[in-house]
């Protein structure tokens, strides 16, 4: 039987990152995979857990998945704190695993989250590992945290490409790029300029409730 | 013009110590943040900066210092060693708070949702440090994605942008031309 874990690579327990790793698990669990744990990595950082029990776990499994948010386009630190540590002390114990990853970032444009599945596949070329590939989904701000049960026809089109993403894992076939195309919210750019109007009206209505000016220069020091 | 580094070395090793001695003879003053010897912590993405302080990190762990410094500077200079073809965790732990850099408001150039910058047009210079045969496919692979990460931070504020990559098993007559070529037209 198949084995996994789901490393949640947002700072947020309850945030988009982890709902996206539970409906991985459940389709994983429903065909035959044994899901050991999401882990969460801020707790790396936090020294709630350690990096000896992320290798015990790596170890017992034969597939990595890493759900995280977009952070300044690339992946986040703690994510990245967590490859450099298992690299430098556990390498060996990364050879012939499958490696995945699942991105989202709270902006439509998926595009630049191809730098942190390039570096993944990098990562696991030098960890010997097998890259799986990256799915992308851009609107997470959407979502926001909410189960993809409760999500209607949007919850259901995502879990739909999970579930085709964890039957190309079971197949040990890396993700065939029409679970992307299911995974994907088709905005066109043209719309950018609506929903730009429509976030900047907001963000300066929100300011204003909170009495603050939104352009302020707070670091800035005359001398 | 004010040049910040911001050093994502954890250990100490020649490369960095070359590049101060490096400024030092062209009698450049270089404000050197060496990261790991802050106390700083991850981003939590609670959400604050955007509207309800905006611009201000609400936790306090050294990032004031950081922002007030990284905030006069018109260059920074993103040094890293390339890790997996990106920056070290410990650059990124710095980069992951530069949402304070940016309003958070949007416009689209080119296709692409972007942030206005709070304090002025800045400048970007990656400076990645590998220690691997630069001529291996990866090595090219890493160097090319270090660059679009790069250019990505650049775009998303507005700043302008170059990278350079040194090899740190390279002799020093290298390195300084490769930094000499990085600051050929910046007047330092």
């Amino acid at each position: 039987m198949k084995k996994m874990i789901i490393f949640n690579g947002s700072p947020r327990k309850q945030g988009t990152s982890v709902r996206f790793a539970e409906t991985l698990g459940k389709h994983a669990a429903a065909q035959g995979v044994e899901v050991m744990d999401i882990v969460h990595i801020i707790d790396l950082i936090d020294k709630k857990i350690t990096i000896d029990m992320c290798i015990a776990l790596i170890d017992a499994v034969d597939t990595i998945g890493i759900c995280m948010p977009l952070y300044v386009d690339y992946m986040p630190y703690p994510v990245l704190f967590f490859l450099e540590r298992i690299q430098e002390v556990a390498m060996e114990k990364l050879a012939g695993k499958q490696l995945f990853a699942v991105m989202q970032s709270g902006f439509p444009d998926i595009r630049l989250m191809a730098s942190t599945f390039e570096a993944l596949r990098i990562f696991a070329v030098e960890s010997t590992m097998k890259w799986m590939g990256g799915l992308a989904f851009g609107g997470g701000a959407i979502i926001n945290g909410t189960s993809m049960d409760k999500l209607g026809k949007k919850g259901a089109k995502i879990s739909h490409a999970f579930q085709m993403a964890v039957e190309d894992l079971v197949l040990n076939q890396p993700f065939q790029p029409k679970v992307q195309t299911v995974l994907e919210q088709k905005i066109p750019i043209i719309l950018f300029y609506p929903l730009t109007w429509y976030m900047n009206g907001s963000a300066k209505k929100q300011a204003k409730a909170n009495g603050v000016d939104l352009f302020r220069r707070v670091y800035q020091t005359f001398h | 013009m004010k040049i910040i580094v911001l050093n994502g070395f954890d250990t100490d090793n020649l490369f960095e110590k070359y590049l101060n001695s490096w400024f030092e003879s062209k009698k450049v003053l270089v404000a050197n943040l060496k990261i790991r010897d802050l106390e700083l912590g991850p981003c939590r993405s609670c959400g604050s900066c955007g509207t309800r302080t905006p611009g201000q990190c609400v936790l306090k762990d050294g990032i004031e210092d950081v922002m007030k410094t990284v905030v006069t500077a018109d260059v920074m200079i993103l040094l890293s060693p390339v890790h997996f073809g990106g920056y070290s965790a410990t650059l990124k732990k710095v980069l992951d708070r530069f949402m304070l850099l940016g309003l958070p408001t949007y416009f689209v150039k080119k296709g692409h949702l972007l942030h206005q910058n709070r304090y002025g047009k800045k400048t970007f210079m990656g400076l990645g440090v590998m220690s691997k045969d630069l001529a291996l496919e990866t090595s090219k692979a890493a160097m090319e994605n270090f660059q679009k990460i790069v250019e990505a931070n650049a775009n998303n504020l507005l700043y302008d942008y170059s990278t350079t990559f040194i090899n740190d098993q390279a002799a020093t007559e290298t390195w300084d031309q490769s930094l000499n070529k990085i600051f050929t037209g910046v007047s330092i």
